[in-house]
């Protein structure tokens, strides 16, 4: 019997000791298998490509650009969890296709010298296309390094070469894609809104006769309280669509505004974009619902037409322009729009 | 009578043993690189894709009664490789990242 008390401690002394003397245990190399992770897929729903890289050169950046404005597009680009996460966020909402632009206008009333998002005529999109060049110039554009005083003049410039060409490396597959323009568009812009309570210029009425909903505001808001402050020649932009809808549809639409308390209502356009040109597919209503920055999409309308009317303080109508939807409005984004654009420039 | 009693205390010997050498039955599965990569992108959905290297485990109550796995920190050396949609490119880079299992979302990432 000694002998098997020997012979066993014999046997499980060696495991114990090689078993403690084993690697930290607190240190863990996974297995081969759980080493690389699965990989996801960013090419899964691709934007199409708008202008191609290679054709923008980093001398395109001339003095009139706004540099601070392009840092802060830039920034707006890159914040995943400021304006542009909420825009996302509002895209998947929509479930929009990659070839189909949300015009909403991030810009808010604070910037007034930022215009409110305008279809009655290209310069939206001018705009944005310059936007989205000026950008790519200007990550083209290599960073001059300063001088050492210590340094010869040859290694000083051998050190700016080598900066110049790291920031080739980098840009050297750098496109404008439809998301690039679709991030100038609505950087460029402010966006519409839909006051908080109905007067003579901003109102949703139905026609429950006609199955009629019509929807009217102005762009800025101006209220009807404001027209006597107004001088005589002052323009106010009004901007009204018509659409079918039931009983039940209007119902729910203009019960949004009697039930809610601060929250604003904006309205957005979905476009798509085609290499001719856009048209508007449809108009999003949304309800902006406070601190955590998040929308709510109360209702997509295709109306025929929209109307915008510049009027008078006293409401005598000077100009009605007719925008069609599903109409595409020619419009060519590249370098060729942008030189005449720049062309046009004072 | 003798037979049994070499064999209990053989069995407790052998619990001892893995007690002793910290095979505890209540240890933590530690992360893959799944979980790491799912961890990362609730900050930064410019990941597509990491390789877990190593990560080594601390218990701020370490050799306390009171070491439970629900402390257990992982701090995880993992190349981490990011898509740059402006510049079209991949950038891989080392990083290390403290992980912890919560209730709630699984692996989460604290301070790296």
């Amino acid at each position: 019997m000694i002998h098997g008390r020997i012979l066993t401690t014999c046997l499980l002394l060696p495991l114990c000791i090689s078993a403690c003397s084993k690697q930290d245990s607190t240190l863990y190399i996974p297995d081969k298998e759980d080493q690389l992770s699965k990989r996801i897929d960013v090419m899964a729903n691709p934007r199409p490509v708008v202008i191609a890289g290679q054709k923008i050169a980093a001398l395109h950046l001339d003095k009139t650009s706004d540099e601070s404005f392009l840092q802060d597009f830039q920034n707006y680009i890159v914040d995943t969890k400021g304006a542009k996460a909420t825009f996302l966020a509002l895209r998947q909402q929509l479930k929009l296709r990659p070839d189909q632009i949300l015009l909403f206008g991030v810009r808010k009333k604070a910037n007034p010298q930022i215009p409110i998002v305008d279809m009655t005529n290209s310069d939206v999109f001018s705009r944005a296309n310059s936007l989205a060049i000026q950008h790519l110039a200007l990550l083209k554009r290599s960073s001059i390094p300063d001088k050492d005083p210590y340094e010869t003049s040859d290694t000083y410039q051998q050190r700016i070469r080598a900066k110049q060409q790291q920031t080739e490396k980098l840009t050297a597959k750098a496109n404008i894609d439809l998301g690039r323009i679709e991030d100038a568009l609505n950087f460029s812009n402010r966006w519409i809104e839909i006051p908080d309570y109905f007067d003579q210029l901003n109102r949703i009425d139905y026609d429950a006769d006609q199955a009629l909903l019509t929807i009217q505001t102005t762009a800025p808001v101006v209220h009807e309280d404001d027209l006597r402050m107004a001088s005589e020649n002052a323009l106010i932009r009004r901007i009204r669509f018509q659409v079918k809808a039931s009983a039940e549809q209007a119902k729910s639409l203009i019960s949004v505004w009697d039930n809610r308390e601060q929250a604003s209502v904006y309205m957005a356009f979905v476009l798509d974009y085609q290499t001719q040109g856009l048209s508007i597919n449809r108009i999003v209503l949304m309800e902006y619902l406070g601190m955590d920055q998040q929308f709510r999409v109360i209702e997509q309308l295709k109306p025929q037409q929209i109307y915008v009317e510049d009027i008078r303080p006293d409401l005598t109508l000077v100009q009605q322009q007719v925008i069609p939807l599903q109409q595409i409005r020619p419009f060519q984004f590249g370098m060729s729009t942008y030189a005449e654009t720049q062309g046009r420039a004072p | 009578m003798k037979m049994k009693g070499s064999l209990i205390s053989l069995m407790m010997l052998i619990i001892m043993i893995c007690s002793g050498c910290g095979l505890s039955a209540e240890q933590l599965i530690p992360p893959k690189a799944n979980d790491v990569l799912q961890a990362i992108r609730q900050q930064d959905q410019s990941v597509v894709q990491v390789q877990l290297e190593q990560c080594q485990r601390s218990n701020i109550y370490e050799g306390q009664e009171s070491a439970h796995p629900y402390f257990d920190l992982y701090h995880c050396t993992v190349k981490v490789e990011r898509y740059d949609p402006i510049l079209n490119q991949s950038f891989i880079k080392n990083e290390i990242y403290l992980l912890n299992l919560t209730t709630s979302n699984g692996w989460t990432v604290g301070s790296r």
